[in-house]
């Protein structure tokens, strides 16, 4: 797929490139239901018999009922939503304090602020792993009877750590606390239990698993949890109005389908840890920000001593590579990644930090361009 | 009357309520009876507008159920 095109795109995790069976899925979809899903009428049924197949197959997922699935317009929305129901809900509670890890996204950390400061809740924050995963003994520590809630990443945007879900999800349990889990990077790519990890809602989004782009749902796994954010037409049974993105949601749930069948070629080529060795062997500098052992397949974060990321990334981008020296949202503002320094990075090396992403269509062949073109670098 | 599975939808709003009939209805046996219990009012004459356009079911009975309708719809061939 990114071979056709003139480029290597390696920044599948800001966003992936839409597999092109689904976009020409939602094409016809598109000519064939044009109708607003909420319209009574024939073609209206009908459209919205599309979305309800789209739910049951998202609920099929985590094997939850469909009426436990709200679609949102992304994983921020989904977060935000997620955050304020909360806390807006729960504002009178004795429990005082709110839970997250110093990794989150900004889509996180941003209305975890906001709304803890709106509501008069106590922000805490897990200290961090030097692989990039959350210190669970200090998690042990601050998690009692006076949390309300918690919310971790399944998988780290910046470095692909991923997160003990499941023993984080115990910590909660023991002691009642709501525990959400922001899911964008790790939905079908990291294994999880929404009923054995004790999770009550999760943040699931579709452009990051090659789906079209403005769609996400919040998975609750209770309806009492959630408390309408947007208001209107009383859409998603009265919890999130406005009309229904239907040919989002349906590619959406195409593009599970197709994901999961790609899945297996992918985890057989072993990308991440070729990558790792060829890049190894030729650059003495080259260190690996995170653990192997305990990231996703799909995010490769690395500095080499001696060239900053900035220059790199440049030297890519002029040579039709395109990769992330930081996460997406903030790779206009060039400051030290607080993922990295948060791992205890130093700031050079926190510098000199690359990201590069994968998709399930890439190859050995796109690897070893890059790898090619990166040698390149040294000789310029 | 006698049906072979059942779908309750009383609180679902309309189109989502029919929509779901009929993914459910779309999955059961020929021949088969299902049992849909579906609110009072728009709900259930917008249900059975919807399913008058499907040639594959026949509502064989219709009865009162508080606030809602019990509604017995054949699959046929």
């Amino acid at each position: 797929m990114d071979r056709i095109k003139n480029y290597l795109y390696f920044d599948h995790a800001a966003s992936s490139v839409i597999f092109p069976d689904v976009n020409e899925f939602i094409y016809e979809f598109n000519n064939k239901f044009t109708a607003n899903p909420s319209s009574i009428h024939q073609l209206g049924v009908k459209t919205s018999l599309e979305i309800e197949k789209a739910r049951e197959k998202i609920a099929n997922e985590f094997n939850i009922k469909p009426e436990c699935v709200y679609f949102t317009s992304g994983g921020t929305e989904s977060n935000n939503w997620a955050i304020f129901s909360i806390l807006y809900k729960f504002r009178n509670s004795n429990r005082k304090q709110v839970i997250t890890s110093e990794i989150e996204h900004p889509s996180v950390i941003n209305p975890l602020a906001f709304y803890a400061e709106m509501f008069g809740f106590e922000l805490i924050k897990v200290k961090t792993l030097a692989d990039g995963r959350v210190d669970l003994e200090h998690l042990s520590k601050i998690a009692d009877e006076n949390v309300l809630f918690c919310s971790m990443m399944q998988v780290n945007n910046e470095t692909g750590s991923m997160l003990q879900i499941t023993e984080i999800g115990k910590i909660c349990k023991s002691s009642e606390i709501i525990f959400h889990v922001d899911a964008c990077q790790g939905f079908l790519k990291s294994k999880m239990d929404i009923i054995k990890d004790n999770i009550s809602l999760i943040t699931i989004n579709s452009h990051k698993i090659h789906g079209p782009k403005g769609i996400g749902a919040l998975v609750s796994i209770n309806q009492e949890l959630i408390t309408p954010m947007i208001l209107g037409g009383g859409h998603e049974l009265g919890f999130r109005s406005g009309t229904l993105n239907s040919s989002g949601i349906v590619g959406f749930a195409h593009a599970i389908e197709i994901f999961k069948n790609k899945q297996n070629t992918f985890k057989q080529i072993n990308l991440k840890q070729e990558m790792i060795n060829q890049l190894k062997s030729f650059f003495s500098g080259f260190h690996l920000n995170g653990s192997l052992e305990n990231s996703s397949d799909y995010i490769l974060n690395f500095s080499i001593s001696g060239i900053h990321s900035k220059d790199l990334f440049k030297y890519l981008n002029a040579n039709n590579v395109y990769v992330s020296t930081s996460s997406a949202c903030s790779s206009k503002l060039f400051k030290p990644s607080y993922v990295l320094a948060a791992m205890g990075i130093e700031e050079k090396r926190n510098f000199e930090a690359v990201r590069f992403s994968f998709s399930p269509d890439h190859t050995i062949e796109d690897l070893d361009k890059v790898i090619r073109i990166m040698k390149g670098y040294v000789k310029s | 009357m006698k049906y072979d599975g059942e779908l309750d939808l009383r609180g679902i709003p309309c189109p989502r309520n029919t929509a779901k009939a009929l993914m459910y209805l779309e999955i059961q046996d020929i021949d088969s009876v299902s049992l849909i219990i579906i609110d009072d009012g728009e709900p259930v004459l917008n249900f059975e507008e919807s399913l008058e356009l499907e040639s594959s079911y026949e509502i064989k009975n219709k009865e009162r159920n508080e606030d809602a309708w019990n509604l017995y719809i054949l699959k046929k061939d």
